[in-house]
């Protein structure tokens, strides 16, 4: 104390250390707030992700008796098998189609001015703003036997064409549906693409169609990889569009879901088909994200997608 | 070593070319002719049509009126990349995904050069800038001015026809930039290849050109070695862009080439005019000015103006003087050290010159200080 007293710079300064020390120790339960902060969207997660997953893992062996029955049925009947796979392979042509239909939209947006751009990005997203069931329905009137599109087929003396009930309806509808999904990854990593190197590349000798091969391209491939990823995901759950443009006979596999559950109320296969369907995305997956990093590192690139 | 560089240069001939833009001409009837093996500078302010000149000659742009001939041929419709130029961007303009080496490759790829023979290319051109061992880099692990390095060796390892670069060191402070400069002019003397060169820096031409040609708006004023430029500045325009200079701007009254000036109640004589302009500009470089306390302290024959004297700057191999002149305008002077007279901001002066110095131009400025 009487140190203090003698010295009142000192005291000054302890005072200020202690008050800083407080002042860092009232901070301390703060640090921790970022997690208290996502306290209820990872318990949002949990309850709309978690539980539902862990719940259909669990009647999977769990239903209607405890066991490998379910997993023993699905591997026993070779219909099941086929399911699965048309359901991977329309999913894997949807992205296909997708990409082939949205790279020269997308590209096109890049290279036009400002207001074709917009005009484009609007005719994109129009779509957006429509009910799924009502563009589903739309497919039907136009692709039906005698409907718009077989018309005019006809005028040209063609068809008509089964359009519908097959496969063919379900990917025509699911591109429709999807193709935004493509359209906008790939316009954002187009437009990432510094057009100025293309001009680089000329100057080096390089001709149009060589400058965009060997230098826009891989360039670009960011927006071909998240595209395609979006739109096959989400096509393997389609279930709306398959139903109303597809046939029982050529099922997908949430329209196969959805009749052992509601139609004969196979909880236990259901959820199997759910969890099966889960592994093979999350297997093609790994393997992407693998090949991948392969071609990441090989650009010496850090960090990205996946 | 670097003999597949090196070889004759090429000509390049502009005629009368015309670039117009829907609401502006960026280069308006240029004509020039680049000389064989020349290191040429194209200089002048932001927006004054440099960057369009290069790139009508690259190819990047289409002239809307005018001829551009490489070696004697007409390119106007020949596209960039069957031109043959090499060309350095200030924005680098690497390939990101591709390494060093792949870089440099690229010219090489699209001319078919045997595999065997591209590797021996490219470890040239990295030694000639000074890259040895970075082959297997990518362009995002090097400093800004190793990659402009980079860009030379891609835009040269083809032995282009002539380099064209648009402010190469543009983006890059300015120790590397010297640095650079004194590299580039180098690989210039080594490679004897036809250079054009763009900058807005009037050292960075200085250093660097054989020649320089001077744009302002959309028009080349002058084209010379730096001491016409500076000796003999062809426009008012170019006197001040190239260097300091004092001018005294005044009505001329001629007799045949010989002339006179009434500046502020002093009359102004100088070198025979080629073409006496009505409103003049006699120009004076800081070092043909003198200043002096009184005015007999100047020679018999000198003409002298009466100044006032705003700031006197020591700079070790001498002193540097701002002056205000009798129209409000300022004056430099630069005098070696052994003529040190002691004057100080304030103090009243007299700035004098031999009348055989000066330029007398055209007074183009459209606003007069008074
Ligand atoms: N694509 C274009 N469309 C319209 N105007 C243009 C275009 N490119 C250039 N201009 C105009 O032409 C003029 C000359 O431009 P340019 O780029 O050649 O100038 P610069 O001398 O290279 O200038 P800086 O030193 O700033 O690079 C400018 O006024 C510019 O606005
Ligand atoms: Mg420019």
């Amino acid at each position: 104390m009487s140190v203090s007293l003698k010295d009142p710079v000192r005291q000054a300064g302890q005072a200020r250390r202690t008050g800083g020390a407080a002042a860092a120790s009232g901070r301390r339960p703060l640090r921790l707030s970022p997690v208290l902060l996502l306290l209820p969207a990872l318990a949002l997660m949990a309850g709309v992700f978690a539980y539902p997953l862990a719940e259909a893992m669990w009647r999977s062996v769990a239903y209607p008796a405890p066991g490998p029955q379910n997993y023993q049925w699905f591997a026993a009947d070779a219909g099941n098998w086929a399911v699965l796979g048309r359901t991977l392979w329309v999913a894997l042509l949807s992205a296909a189609i997708c990409l082939v239909l949205a790279y020269p939209y997308a590209y096109f947006m890049v290279i036009s001015g400002p207001k074709l751009r917009a005009a484009l990005m609007v005719i994109v997203l129009i779509p957006f703003w429509t009910s799924l069931m009502i563009r589903s329905f739309a497919w039907i009137i136009l692709l039906q036997d005698n409907g718009l599109v077989n018309g005019l087929l006809a005028v040209l003396g063609l068809g008509p064409f089964e359009l519908i009930r097959n496969t063919t309806g379900v990917l025509v509808g699911m591109v429709q549906v999807l193709l935004p999904f493509m359209v906008l990854p790939l316009y954002a990593s187009m437009n990432n693409v510094d057009l100025r190197l293309m001009q680089a590349s000329s100057s080096l000798g390089a001709r149009p169609f060589v400058s965009f091969t060997r230098i826009f391209m891989p360039l670009a491939m960011p927006g071909v990889v998240s595209g395609s990823l979006l739109v096959f995901i989400q096509a393997l759950g389609f279930y709306i569009t398959p139903a109303l443009l597809g046939s029982p006979a050529e099922m997908m596999i949430s329209q196969y879901i959805y009749m052992q559950v509601n139609g004969q109320l196979q909880w236990g296969r259901g959820s199997v088909l759910g969890v099966i369907l889960l592994v093979a995305t999350l297997a093609l997956l790994g393997l992407l994200a693998l090949l991948m990093k392969k071609s990441k590192r090989a650009a010496g690139d850090e960090g990205g997608l996946l | 070593m670097s003999s597949q560089l090196a070889g004759a240069g090429t000509r390049i001939d502009i005629q009368n070319v015309t670039k117009r833009y829907a609401k502006s001409v960026a280069v308006d009837d240029v004509s020039l002719t680049v000389e064989p093996g020349e290191f040429i500078t194209l200089l002048g302010p932001s927006g004054s049509g440099k960057t369009t000149t290069l790139n009508l000659v690259a190819g990047f742009t289409d002239l809307t009126s005018g001829s551009i001939e490489i070696d004697g041929q007409r390119v106007d419709n020949v596209p960039a990349h069957k031109r043959g130029l090499g060309v350095v961007f200030q924005h680098y303009a690497l390939f990101p995904h591709m390494t060093v080496a792949e870089n440099i490759a690229f010219p090489l790829q699209q001319r078919r050069t045997p595999k065997a023979e591209q590797k021996t290319l490219i470890e040239d051109a990295l030694r000639t800038v000074g890259l040895s061992g970075y082959g297997d880099r990518y362009p995002r692990q090097l400093s800004g001015g190793q990659q402009q390095r980079v860009a030379f060796a891609r835009a040269m390892v083809f032995s282009p026809r002539a380099l064209l670069m648009d402010e190469p060191l543009g983006a890059l402070d300015k120790n590397l930039r010297e640095k650079l400069q004194l590299e580039i002019k180098r690989i210039h003397q080594e490679v004897g290849r036809t250079f054009v060169f763009v900058t807005h820096d009037q050292e960075e031409a200085l250093i660097l050109s054989d020649r320089i040609a001077i744009f302002n708006n959309g028009r080349i004023e002058q084209v010379g070695t730096s001491a016409e430029l500076y000796e003999r500045p062809a426009s008012l325009f170019v006197a001040r862009f190239m260097g300091e200079s004092t001018v005294f701007r005044a009505p001329v009254e001629a007799a045949g080439p010989d002339w006179s000036m009434d500046f502020h109640g002093t009359r102004l004589r100088g070198p025979a005019a080629g073409q006496v302009p009505g409103r003049g500009a006699l120009v004076l470089r800081p070092e043909q000015l003198r200043v002096a306390p009184r005015a007999g302290d100047a020679p018999g024959g000198a003409v002298k103006v009466p100044v006032k004297v705003v700031q006197n700057i020591y700079l070790g191999s001498g002193h540097k003087y701002e002056l205000r002149l009798p129209d409000g305008s300022t004056g430099i002077v630069r005098t070696p050290l052994a003529e040190s007279n002691g004057l100080r901001p304030g103090d009243d002066a007299v700035v004098y010159w031999s009348d055989r110095d000066g330029v007398l131009l055209e007074d183009s400025d459209l606003v007069s200080t008074t």
